[in-house]
């Protein structure tokens, strides 16, 4: 007796079901096994973690709608309907939509899904035909690492990337001067999950800053090491970012008769909040942060003395893109 | 000049293999204790610290010196650091005690200051100088007067010297000096009153303050003045005694600021007979107030 449903059959169908870019789910550690038993016949599924088995009634013997059947089963046993509103859509956008393909599959699926009910439990496998998978199979941890969790709650991925441009002001507070400045800024944000860790580095060029008695002109290289909880909402994310924050400052005196120019360290804590886009890779992201350095820095002319400090107070905000990788 | 602009721009000195240490210091420690003031640079255009415990800062490029008497460097009283100068003054006559000058060409408008120390006040019976001002002033078809200012500074005189408080006579060459001195006299209770005389025929004596700057006995007080040596009417000067406005002296004729000789002094005729000790330190010129919370090294 001939095979029915044939495995190449099936695996035809199973690659229609498929959408783009998650053929790897089908790849390791998936067997499928196919058993002909005349007016029914049985299929097998074993996938990490999921073990599968149905037995269904064909006395008409349609090898076609067989297979078919066969393949939508393997198919919602790697893909469990719970997974559509995630791993599918957010591979398959921009090829007509996972939503699309599933729908159709899942069309022709439901008149099966009656035979599947007929078919009862488990049975005996003795003599049951072997087949290799009719389609490239899977990786089962790629269901982990969608950006949607179990509970379909929106989840970073691993590696976030946010470049931006800064606009500060620096408050007149105590001796130092108000001084406004931009900046860019490059931001990591390692991990998943809602507490994450956070580094950046960014780069303010030369500024004037004047105070009393004295000009001078001064760049700085800010960076943070910290974390961020983020929190996701409908269609954006919110995140709370808390970082020790370290700069070099270079200040040079221009209006002194003889000028100096020095490179100090700072250091201090930065405090933020940031609103981002849920797209991906790219998304936009907005940021407002506060930045407090520890150290007192006292600008001393001579022979007057101290004239003035540097600005130990930073509000800013930063518009950029990031990049999900 | 030239030297000072080639000196504008210095890159290593509180920099250098220490800054690059603190800094590291700082980043191995992230200390408290690393927040060193950050230097932006110096308005100051001569000093003497008198801290080489000799007077060549005075004297150095041959542009000052002692005139008319005694003065040394001394570790008897200093302001800051080890040294001072000291400057002797017997008493015994009208122009007695000697004169540190220092004189600049092209400085127009400058800050003079120094600390002095007067351990036990003299009663003075002239006008007692305690700093100086003379300027080169180009009279109309006068010749270039400018390189004689080495020899203003060693015709310093005292206050009430020969011509009593009156001025100076004409310079060299069509020229006459302007000269301004700041100067302590005795008030009945002994006590030393701060006095401004210009030594101009149309000036002469300013009008003593109101209640009178009252220079402290025995211990360190500060004098400052803003220095204009321009012509009629920017010329002029103001006076600060530790850090208070006590004297204003505008629209005078005071050169072009081509030549300014400026001095400390100790010069004057006392009652008693002892020598009259004057102690000096830290003397600055600079563009900017140096103020008595001034700093005159990193």
């Amino acid at each position: 007796m001939g095979k029915c449903p044939e495995r190449g059959a099936v695996g035809a169908a199973l690659r229609e079901l498929v959408p783009p870019g998650q053929e790897a789910a089908l790849r390791d550690g998936v067997d499928v096994r196919l058993r002909d038993d005349g007016d029914r016949y049985r299929v097998r599924v074993v996938a990490p973690g999921k073990r599968a088995e149905k037995a269904y009634t064909d006395a008409a013997r349609d090898c076609h709608k067989r297979a078919r059947v066969a393949a939508v089963f393997v198919f919602l046993t790697i893909f469990p309907p719970e997974l559509w509103g995630e791993a599918l859509e957010g591979a398959a956008l921009g090829d007509g939509g996972p939503g699309d393909g599933a729908a159709g599959d899942r069309g022709a699926a439901d008149p099966e899904g009656r035979a599947w009910a007929d078919g009862g439990g488990l049975e005996d496998r003795a003599g049951e035909s072997s087949g290799e998978p009719p389609a490239p199979s899977s990786d089962a941890d790629d269901a982990g690492a969608s950006p949607n969790g179990p509970d379909g709650e929106r989840r970073t991925r691993g590696l976030r990337f946010e470049l931006g441009g800064n606009a500060e002001v620096a408050p007149a507070l105590g001796r130092g001067p108000a001084v406004t400045s931009g900046s860019v800024e490059l931001r990591g944000v390692l991990g998943r999950g809602p507490l994450v860790p956070l580094i950046g580095v960014g780069y303010a060029p030369e500024i004037e800053i004047a105070v009393p008695g004295a000009r001078a002109r001064s760049w700085r290289v800010p960076a943070s090491v910290g974390v961020r909880w983020r929190v996701p909402l409908e269609h954006l994310w919110v995140g709370f970012d808390g970082a020790a924050h370290a700069q070099l400052q270079g200040v040079s005196g221009t209006s002194p008769f003889e000028q100096e120019r020095e490179v100090v360290l700072r250091w201090g804590a930065r405090v933020g909040l940031s609103v981002g886009g849920t797209s991906a890779p790219w998304s936009p992201f907005a940021s407002a942060h506060a930045t407090f350095l520890g150290d007192r820095r006292e600008l001393v002319v001579l022979p007057r003395g101290v004239v003035g400090e540097l600005p130990r107070v930073w509000l800013g905000m930063t518009l950029g893109v990031a990049l999900e990788l | 000049m030239a030297s000072g602009v080639a000196s504008r721009w210095r890159r290593g000195r509180p920099n250098g293999v220490g800054g690059l240490a603190r800094t590291a210091a700082c980043a191995a420690f992230m200390c408290a204790a690393c927040s060193d003031p950050v230097q932006l640079g110096s308005d100051i255009l001569w000093q003497a610290r008198h801290e080489d415990g000799d007077l060549r800062e005075w004297e150095r490029d041959r542009r000052g010196g002692v005139v008319d008497g005694v003065a040394d460097v001394g570790e008897e009283h200093a302001r800051a650091g080890r040294f001072a100068a000291r400057l002797v003054n017997p008493g015994d006559r009208i122009d007695a005690g000697p004169c540190l000058w220092r004189r600049f060409e092209g400085r127009a408008r400058a800050f003079y200051s120094a600390w002095y120390l007067v351990p036990k006040a003299p009663t003075t019976r002239s006008g007692w100088t305690l700093q100086r001002f003379q300027t080169l002033v180009p009279t109309a078809g006068a010749g270039d007067g400018a390189g004689e200012g080495g020899n203003a500074g060693v015709a310093l005189d005292a206050d009430g010297g020969a011509g009593g408080e009156g001025p100076l006579t004409d310079g060299p060459e069509g020229e006459w000096r302007s000269v301004i001195s700041l100067g302590m006299r005795s008030l009945p209770d002994g006590a030393l009153a701060l006095y401004v005389f210009d030594h101009s025929r149309e000036h002469l004596r300013l009008p003593i303050a109101v209640p009178p700057p009252i220079l402290p006995e025995g211990r360190w007080f500060h004098l400052e003045v803003l220095y204009e040596a321009a012509p009629e009417p920017e010329g002029g000067l103001a006076v600060w005694l530790d850090g208070r406005p006590v004297y204003t002296a505008v629209g005078r004729n005071l050169g072009d600021g081509s030549n300014v000789t400026f001095a400390v002094c100790n010069a004057g005729e006392s009652g008693e007979e002892e020598p009259t000790e004057v102690f000096v330190d830290d003397v600055v010129v600079s563009r900017i107030r140096a103020t008595p919370a001034g700093r005159l090294a990193p």
